[in-house]
């Protein structure tokens, strides 16, 4: 029922960029210029008045993106036009250049349609991939409501460490001021959000308390069969064996139980911030592909005042 | 005991009741105002401070002693305050009336405070608000004892009791605990009626100890304490629990238990209702007198519930009391709708002609004639002109006063028609069902047509039996012509009508189950249905249907039991024939018989095709949940492509003078599909229940949209159950320039939302309205760069199964 931009109208502009291209690959092999195949022959300039007209078009979807009112077509449509028509532009502009490359402005003009439409491809490779990722993260949550059960979950933990005890109190209120949710760009982009899940601090401070268990467990509980459960309940169970000494089993069950919800809140980070670092893959690329295009427009701009001063 | 005599007794001090004083103290007429609080227009004065009220109808003339324009708060109740001093009014406050008895020149009413009032006629301009339910407790009027909290922060280090388990006793109890004890009364074991918000917060307000609340608790009585009680409290409240009685010593007791239809005083008066429908109206006389003699009824309880009416009526009634005989302030208007009406120049004289013309109207008093004339349009078209479009979304209802209209049984073939003549109507089906226009009709010669808007009709069924059984009935012969035995002639269906019987199904009640004997097929009239079949002990939905369609003769046409389980999908009505008339019929028609069999068998084929895949009828079930059953077009985002770039928001924004109706991300998911908070543009929109100015409309494209004369009340926001309806400023405010921001970093970038600053503008209600002024539809959709936003209508669910 839905149409992805992708598949439009069952790929029409896939069909006309390779109808383009192999259009302009026809005539540029039938095509025997007295000199070598470059963009000041007739196919040269038809192959460059082309792909300046592309160029044009595809920057102008920037405008038609933002124009709200007044337009019968839909920005899929042209979406799907800018991707393929968008390729084509390798092909053509490679065919306009002749391969004649060197330092100069043309060749800068050309390199920058390949980077952006390098940029684009990551684009469209973003846009396929991340919404169906982001979906299932999600589960069917938003991000505020994710952001807020966080905030309740800190509540909650600092409320049962209070009960627990000054030192378990500082951990948690430690780990909550540390628990930074998205960050710096580069962090954003390309931070691990599991590791970014929960604080230094409180990693080590759990890290500790599993090793202490770990070496008391295969002191006085030989047999672990009896403990496999999931993760958690094992280290509650054993939290509970390490503090049994002098702890009543109020006090365990409240360990226990702030064993339970860091866990929780700690997947619900690692979750909030895969959110972000997708959301940040989805819109980071355009930091390059437009200062790119506008760089592009620049030079396309230099390189056919040139040809034509130069005439 | 004080007694007092006067000509005219007015109950009630709202617009209607301080306007019949004012003009009685102006005429010089004996009079008595009673009010039961402490102010004039109490409803009014509980609005919050600044809020704007409207004037409207904007077309009706205003007739009063007091003065009346759309303007703030402050300044009406001003004016009103201003008014009735300067005429001399006699206004006596905290006279609340207990009983009204006696007849026409004697009538005697008991203060609720002691006391009586004898007067020779009765006004009762009560309204409907003004009637909150008590504890129903003894002490349940003692001065610290309220039913209403304008202002949580005059009260301080109290212990308030707060009765009830809906928002406003959670909203209170809320507002009140941060400087007070609080504890909260719930008659069950859990907070039901809330909104989700409000939910948590009691709950989280519960466990963190910052209020109290008791259970499974009914009040049992409240006994005021002595200065100086040794507990430091005010109040005790005797509570009974499931666990026993207890006792709360507390300062102050707050009932949040909703406000009740003054019907029972009313009825005690001896006016008579005339149906049981929880909103109907006592019906009254051109001059507003009821049933009873001598005493008068305006305003909201009459039937007319805007501010202005009320005023009007407030005039007119005394005029009428004293003898003086006024044409109602609507004469002008009325006569200018009979301007069509060739040979009728006086408006008494039209309406009786038009109530003599019509055999539908002949059970209307000419009081409710009148307000549906005014409501209604008067046509004269030209013959073959097309009055009803096919599958448009329009919802009038049309009476033929004189000529014919032909309708087209082909929508396209203009040749073939029926007629339907003088005194009959059309236009129920869609009425009804919400649905598209069910056929083309065009006018005869010398055709005039009544055109009355689906507000005014429904008011009309609800309040008049009679209208409500012929429409009703009219309905049957036509739905089942047209959706199941076009070829059968009418008086051979009169065996199957009259045995046939309207059933209503509340959402998930079950029409029928699998296994019962099949007895009858239902004819959808209004709602939609699911239809579910047993799979391994669980109900799998395998089909989605919408009204117009009808369930259940597999097992006629077999004669086996049911086969499937039908539930309705939302508060559903269906036409029930009874199967052994229906039997005989088909055996009289083989080609229905025909008709009816290949239905069938297509219908077994989607569903053994459904049965085997969970996730279609996970999906179904899922859309009905989101309450698309109801929707004529939702929109719907697949997860899948979107990337989340808003551009559907603010496309919408940039449509929408700033502001976006629709929230994207909020909203439900299933496997990839999205119900954003967008509007459903549902068959009978709940926004439409309840809008004073009726600024409500559906456009023949089936836009439900909202027009400039709202009042801003906010009733539509509260009875949307999506949300989807915001109050917004309405402003015009500057569009962004795309190349001003594309090119030199200036304004805002186009689809930016608007904000104002000044808190004090007055807001309106504001949804979708699909873009229907857009070129190429719905900007959300057009806007969508990947494919992601898309509209469907009930037809195109079933294409979601994959």
């Amino acid at each position: 029922m839905h149409e992805s931009f992708v598949s439009y109208r069952g790929f029409f502009y896939l069909k006309v960029a390779l109808g383009l291209c192999t259009l302009a690959i026809l005539a540029y092999a039938i095509h025997s210029p007295a000199d070598a195949p470059n963009g000041g022959t007739w196919l040269g300039y038809t192959l460059g008045a082309l792909s300046a007209g592309l160029v044009g078009w595809l920057s102008w979807f920037g405008v038609r993106k933002r124009s709200y009112s007044g337009n019968t077509t839909n920005v899929a449509a042209w979406l799907s036009g800018h991707i393929y028509l968008g390729a084509a532009l390798i092909v053509i502009t490679t065919l306009h250049s002749g391969f004649q490359l060197g330092w100069n402005v043309h060749s800068l003009a050309y390199v920058l349609t390949l980077l952006v439409v390098a940029s684009g491809f990551y684009g469209l490779y973003t846009y396929v991939s991340y919404p169906a990722l982001m979906t299932a993260n999600r589960g069917g949550i938003t991000r505020e409501a994710m952001i807020a059960e966080v905030a309740e979950l800190d509540r909650e933990c600092l409320q049962l460490a209070d009960q627990v005890g000054k030192e378990a109190h500082q951990v948690v209120l430690k780990s909550i001021e540390e628990t930074v949710l998205g960050g710096s760009i580069l962090e954003q982009l390309f931070g691990d959000p599991a590791r970014r899940s929960s604080s230094p601090h409180l990693a080590q401070g759990l890290d500790d308390i599993r090793k202490k268990l770990e070496s008391r467990i295969a002191r006085e509980v030989p047999d672990l069969s009896q403990v496999q459960n999931t993760e958690m309940t094992a280290i509650g169970f054993l939290a509970g064996q390490v503090m049994s000494d002098g702890a009543g089993p109020e006090r365990l069950e409240r360990i226990r139980r702030l064993f339970d919800l860091i866990t929780r809140k700690r997947a619900l980070v690692e979750r909030v911030q895969r959110d972000i670092q997708y959301q940040a893959r989805l819109q980071f690329w355009l930091y390059a592909h437009v200062p790119l295009t506008v760089g592009l427009l620049v030079a396309l701009g230099t390189h056919i005042l040139s040809v034509f001063f130069y005439w | 005991m004080p007694q007092e005599r006067f000509k005219i007794a007015i109950v009630g001090a709202g617009p209607g009741g301080l306007s019949a004083a004012a003009r009685a103290a102006e005429t010089q007429t004996s009079h008595v105002l009673l009010e039961a609080s402490k102010q004039l227009a109490n409803t009014i004065f509980r609005y919050q401070k600044g809020k704007h009220v409207m004037a409207e109808p904007g077309v009706l003339p205003l007739r009063a002693s007091v003065h009346f324009e759309a303007g703030t708060r402050e300044r009406i109740l001003g004016g009103w305050d201003e008014g009735v001093k300067r005429h001399g009014a006699n206004v006596r406050f905290g006279a609340e009336v207990a009983t009204i008895k006696g007849e026409k020149g004697n009538f005697t009413l008991t203060l609720a405070g002691g006391g009586e009032v004898h007067a020779e006629a009765v006004v009762l301009g009560i309204g409907l608000q003004g009637n909150l339910r008590k504890l129903e407790v003894p002490g349940d009027s003692l001065p610290c004892v309220q039913y209403q909290l304008d202002d949580p922060d005059e009260y301080r280090d109290e212990t308030i009791v707060v009765v009830g388990a809906g928002d406003a006793a959670i909203e209170n109890a809320l507002a009140l605990a941060g400087h007070n004890s609080v504890i909260i009364l719930n008659r069950r074991d859990e907070f039901a009626r809330a909104k989700e918000g409000n939910l948590k917060g009691i709950m989280r307000g519960i466990e963190s100890g910052a209020l109290e609340c008791i259970y499974n608790a009914n009040p049992a009585a409240v006994e005021a304490l002595p200065d100086g009680d040794p507990s430091g409290h005010r109040l005790k409240f005797r509570i009974k629990t499931r666990e026993g009685d207890t006792e709360v010593f507390c300062d102050r007791i707050i009932g949040r238990l909703g406000a009740l239809p003054p019907r029972k005083f009313v009825e005690s008066c001896g006016i008579a209702f005339p149906s049981d429908d929880p909103s109907a109206v006592p019906a009254v006389s051109p001059r507003y007198e009821s049933n009873v003699p001598g005493l008068y009824i305006i305003g909201a309880l009459a039937g007319y519930p805007l501010i202005k009416q009320c005023i009007n009526q407030g005039y007119e009634v005394v005029e009428f009391i004293c003898g003086r005989d006024v044409a109602p302030a609507d004469e002008g208007l009325l006569r200018a709708k009979f301007a069509n009406l060739p040979g009728l120049t006086n408006v008494n004289q039209a309406i009786e002609y038009i109530q003599r013309s019509i055999p539908l109207f002949a059970g209307l008093t000419p009081l409710q004639l009148r307000e549906f004339l005014l409501d209604s349009d008067i046509r004269t078209p030209a013959p073959g002109e097309v009055v009803v479009q096919y599958n448009d979304y329009t919802n009038t209802f049309f009476s033929i006063l004189r000529g014919q209209v032909d309708i087209r049984l082909n929508p396209d073939d203009a040749s073939n028609t029926v007629a339907l003549g003088a005194g009959k109507f059309f236009g129920e089906m869609s009425l009804i069902s919400g649905r598209r226009r069910a056929a083309t009709i065009t006018a005869g010669s010398n055709c005039i047509l009544i055109e009355t808007p689906r507000r005014s009709m429904n008011k009309l069924i609800q309040s008049v039996e009679s209208v409500r059984r012929a429409i009703d009935e009219a309905f049957l012969v036509r739905a089942i012509k047209m959706q199941i035995a076009p070829e059968v002639p009418d008086d051979e269906l009169l065996e199957v009508v009259h045995t046939a019987s309207i059933k209503q199904f509340a959402p998930g009640e079950a029409l029928f189950k699998e296994g019962e004997p099949g007895d009858s097929l239902h004819l959808i009239r209004s709602g939609s249905v699911t239809v579910a079949h047993d799979v391994g002990g669980r109900e799998i939905v395998t089909a989605y249907l919408p009204s117009g369609n009808y369930v259940g003769e597999l097992a006629l046409l077999t004669d086996s039991p049911r086969t499937a389980t039908v539930r309705a999908a939302v508060a559903t009505e269906t036409i029930r024939l009874n199967g052994t008339v229906f039997k005989v019929l088909m055996s009289l028609y083989p080609d229905l018989e025909t008709k009816l069999k290949a239905k069938a068998q297509k219908r077994l084929r989607d569903s053994a095709r459904t049965k085997g895949g969970g996730s279609s009828s996970n999906m179904i079930e899922f859309l009905v949940e989101q309450g698309v059953g109801e929707a004529t077009d939702v929109l719907l985002i697949d997860e899948g492509l979107c990337v989340r770039c808003d551009n559907c928001e603010k496309a919408c924004a940039d449509t929408h003078k700033g502001t976006s109706l629709l929230d994207r991300e909020a909203g439900p998911t299933f496997a990839n599909v999205h119900v954003p908070t967008s509007c459903r543009h549902c068959e009978h929109p709940h926004c439409m229940k309840d809008c004073p100015p009726d600024a409500i409309h559906r456009a023949p494209d089936g836009e439900v949209f909202i027009a400039d004369n709202c009042i801003g009340c906010g009733n539509c926001q509260q009875n949307c159950p999506y949300g989807v309806i915001q109050m917004a400023v309405k402003g015009e405010p500057k569009k962004p320039s795309l190349w001003q921001w594309l090119l030199f970093g200036k304004g805002d970038a186009p689809g930016t939302e608007t904000h104002y600053e000044d808190k004090t503008l007055a807001k309106k209600a504001v949804k979708c309205d699909m873009c229907k002024d857009q070129q190429g539809g719905p900007a959300c959709v057009r806007a969508c760069p990947t494919g992601a936003a898309i509209r469907v209508s009930p037809q195109d669910f079933m294409a979601l199964r994959r």
